[in-house]
């Protein structure tokens, strides 16, 4: 989970792909910024069926309070994706709303809320070289990679924003995270929007445009912390769709018996922008550094591997490329492989992108399933339990909570004797409580049914239901031990991450990352060309031709 | 006031893990919860006297000799056991809020159509449930208990009945609810809150300053 990497299946990549082949539509914005960049901008689109806006508000903020916390309290700009062209008094509404975040309110109109904070020491710098005439330092360009950076991007019902199921049904963001992942894209436009309003603002005589391949290497940011955890424990069936859909896409490519010229040349054009990407990839996290630093090397040991005479000849050419790399490359290196090998086959692969979501009845639940027979899906499911001791106190170190200011997930260390459960503690002990279950199911009988059981036992309910999940969504749990003392949160963060298409993980510390999006994404009027389909893997401007 | 069903079913679960319900338990009040809701019911107040009274009965333990139980106890027990025909609970069980309790009856499938019954504030109700989950909540004046099911439970209860709710009013209402979010009480609202809160946890320096591992204030 900590090597993931983004893949034509991920969210962004369904997403812009969508928008090309429905030729949505996208709105000159209207902006009413003034000379200090406060006001609101719209981004408008029509997807053929329906019209989205987002609404933009910026408020530019004393450099003391800019945090991507989520205790944060104001930001450089705040936004909703509105369900429609909004009208004045949905503007109005919003105005006073959506620049409070948590503290407004809303309503089934708004599909998203989100913020962003500039980057200071690019936004300055790209905004005074405009200004001066000049297009910006590209290294500098290189080492954010963004102008803003999203601190939190909320859909699902969140603040009285829209329910997840007002759009499951639709064509165009009916899919996992369309509509978050929409507001992402118009928030690049309004960053690079801003940053050329205020070069001019500054000259207006001399201000220029940041030229298309500065503009396009540029994506937008987003800080993420623990919340991203919890959400991927309590989705199980969810989290289910989405890897078992990524491995059906694995499979189908291992199982292609011949591979066409143009297939080969777009896996070798692809690998050739990794390995810049790669290149270019700088972080202060030794670990992670250490990972990028092997990876080149494996993306280079790969390469020769792949330019050998005759190797895409044989029987099943990708499966054993892919064997191959199981067993001489290192994790990042193996995961970035699966991402590889599924890019040329988007007509085998495209369509599981549509199975990403889950249905709340898709949760299984079967009272009548004999104590004997739950004991076997623990054996097939949660062997890994098995070699924990939970009677080491590391094991059970850490402690999940909400905390009471603005529910920011926290990680703390486990204030009791590690025996019992906090009564605030995030119910994420699944190796633990598996393990608690089966003490009980060594004394119990096991021909009684769950239902029995529960009825004994109902302390144990939830973890019955997960593990029945377990036998129809065997890719749902994550399979280690996130109370240890030695887990790192940031592992979790990075593979959903990854389904959403990102890009640069930037790991701060074992609990938050930077990551970028969009980096290198067609703009509206680029979305028909013929590599917007290629755009992930983004390097620096004259790297790649 | 209104709320997404999304914000109904997290601070219904967490009110519920406030009082130190079982998760498993508190899943299924939430999802119960948002069954009411979405047929058209606002369940906070009877959600909230039933934690406000869960001191009253609840154990977390062997519930087949109790007659008095907590529907938040023992209401996902009841489902499963008519969904499976397998009878768990004892037959003179009562429950303490059998409103609460058609929102668990509401997703348990059950086969053939059958309807429950129950007395409330000297008014007869009866809740009909089939294969899709609730159809239909009446209130026509029973002169009697009425109880039309192969387990024989009775139900007695001082919460008000319901509003009468016929099937098709629930369809519309899952259809709105869907769109729109739900319509809730804002007072009790925050009488929910107030279990919510206990289940978070306080914040003290420490934790804000290392428990999400960025620094307070960021500058790039």
């Amino acid at each position: 989970m900590g090597s993931a990497f983004q893949t034509r299946l991920s969210f962004m990549r369904n997403l812009t792909r969508r928008m090309a082949v429905e030729n949505w539509e996208f709105s000159k914005p209207d902006i009413q910024l003034d000379r200090q960049g406060r006001g609101r901008v719209i981004y408008s689109v029509f997807t053929g069926s329906r019209h989205y806006s987002l609404l933009a508000f910026s408020h530019p903020l004393d450099p003391t309070k800019r945090s991507d916390r989520v205790i944060a309290n104001e930001w450089d700009a705040t936004f909703n994706l509105f369900d429609g062209i909004p009208l004045d008094k949905d503007i109005e509404r919003l105005r006073g709303n959506t620049p409070l975040q948590e503290a407004g309110r809303f309503t089934s109109s708004e599909l998203v809320l989100a913020r962003a904070n500039i980057s200071e020491r690019l936004f300055n710098h790209v905004a005074n070289s405009l200004a001066e005439g000049r297009q910006p330092d590209i290294e500098t360009i290189a080492d954010v990679g963004y102008l803003m950076r999203t601190t939190a991007v909320y859909g699902g019902g969140k603040f009285g924003c829209a329910d997840w199921e007002k759009i499951a049904d639709r064509v165009d963001l009916g899919s996992a995270f369309q509509a978050e992942m929409l507001a992402v894209y118009l928030i690049r436009l309004f960053s690079l929007d801003l940053v050329e309003h205020m070069a001019r603002q500054k000259d207006d005589v001399n201000a220029v445009k940041l030229v298309l391949p500065i503009r396009r290497f540029l994506g937008i940011g987003n800080a993420t912390g623990l919340g991203m955890a919890p959400f991927l424990m309590n989705h199980q069936v969810l989290v289910h769709q989405w890897v078992s859909a990524k491995e059906h896409a694995l499979a189908a490519v291992r199982g292609v018996g011949s591979v066409s010229k143009d297939q080969v040349e777009t896996l070798n054009s692809v690998l050739a922008k990794c390995r810049v990407q790669v290149s270019e990839w700088w972080v202060d996290d030794e670990v992670q550094s250490a990972r990028i630093e092997k990876l080149g090397m494996d993306l280079a040991a790969l390469a020769d591997h792949l330019a050998a005479d005759g190797r895409f000849d044989g029987a099943l050419p990708l499966d054993a490329i892919f064997r191959w790399a199981s067993q001489h490359l290192g994790l990042e290196a193996q995961e970035l492989v699966v991402s590889l090998l599924i890019e040329p086959f988007g007509e085998l692969v495209d369509n599981l992108g549509e199975s990403f979501n889950a249905e709340p009845e898709e949760d299984v639940w079967d009272p009548a399933m004999p104590l004997a027979q739950l004991n076997a899906l623990i054996d097939r499911h949660y062997g890994w339990v098995n070699k924990i001791n939970f009677q080491d106190r590391e094991e059970t170190d850490r402690q999940w909570v909400y905390s009471e200011e603005k529910l920011e997930p926290r990680l703390g260390t486990r204030a009791d004797d590690g025996v019992t459960d906090s009564e605030t503690e995030m119910p994420l002990t699944v190796g633990w409580d598996i393990a608690r279950l089966r003490e009980i199911m060594q004394i119990s009988d096991l021909g009684q049914s769950v239902l029995q059981f529960c009825a004994l036992h109902p302390r144990f309910r939830h973890t019955i239901r997960r593990i029945q999940n377990a036998e129809s969504h065997p890719y749902g749990e994550v399979a280690d031990n996130v109370i240890a003392a030695s887990f790192r949160p940031i592992d979790i963060l990075r593979f959903k991450l990854a389904f959403f298409g990102v890009s640069k993980f930037d790991p701060k510390s074992d609990l938050w990352t930077r990551v970028n999006m969009y980096q290198g994404a067609p703009f509206p009027d680029e979305l028909k060309s013929d590599w917007a389909d290629q755009w992930t893997f983004s390097c620096k401007p004259g790297q790649i031709e | 006031m209104k709320f997404s069903r999304n914000e109904l079913k997290f601070a219904v679960r967490w009110a519920a893990l406030g009082r130190n319900v079982p998760v498993g338990l508190a899943d299924d009040l939430a999802k119960a919860a948002m069954v009411l809701a979405a047929a058209g019911i606002d369940p906070l107040k009877n959600i909230v006297s039933a934690l406000e009274r869960l001191d009253e009965h609840h154990r977390w333990g062997n519930m087949s000799d109790s007659v008095s139980l907590s529907v938040i106890e023992a209401g996902p027990v009841l489902s499963d056991s008519l969904v499976i025909g397998e009878p768990v609970l004892r037959p003179n069980a009562v429950f303490d809020n059998p409103v609460l309790l058609a929102g668990y009856l509401c997703h348990a499938p059950i086969s053939p159509q059958m309807k429950l019954g129950w007395q409330s504030c000297g008014s007869d109700c009866v809740l009909v449930v089939g294969e899709s989950g609730l159809s239909s909540i009446l209130a026509d004046g029973l002169e009697t208990l009425h109880v039309e099911t192969a387990v024989d439970l009775s139900y007695r209860s001082t919460v008000e009945p319901p509003e009468l709710i016929s099937a098709d009013s629930i369809r519309q209402n899952r259809v709105n609810t869907r769109e729109q979010g739900v319509e809730l009480s804002e007072a009790h609202w925050h009488s929910l809150w107030r279990f919510t809160r206990q289940a978070l946890s306080k914040s003290s320096e420490e934790s804000r300053l290392s428990g999400a591992g960025a620094s307070l204030v960021d500058i790039d």
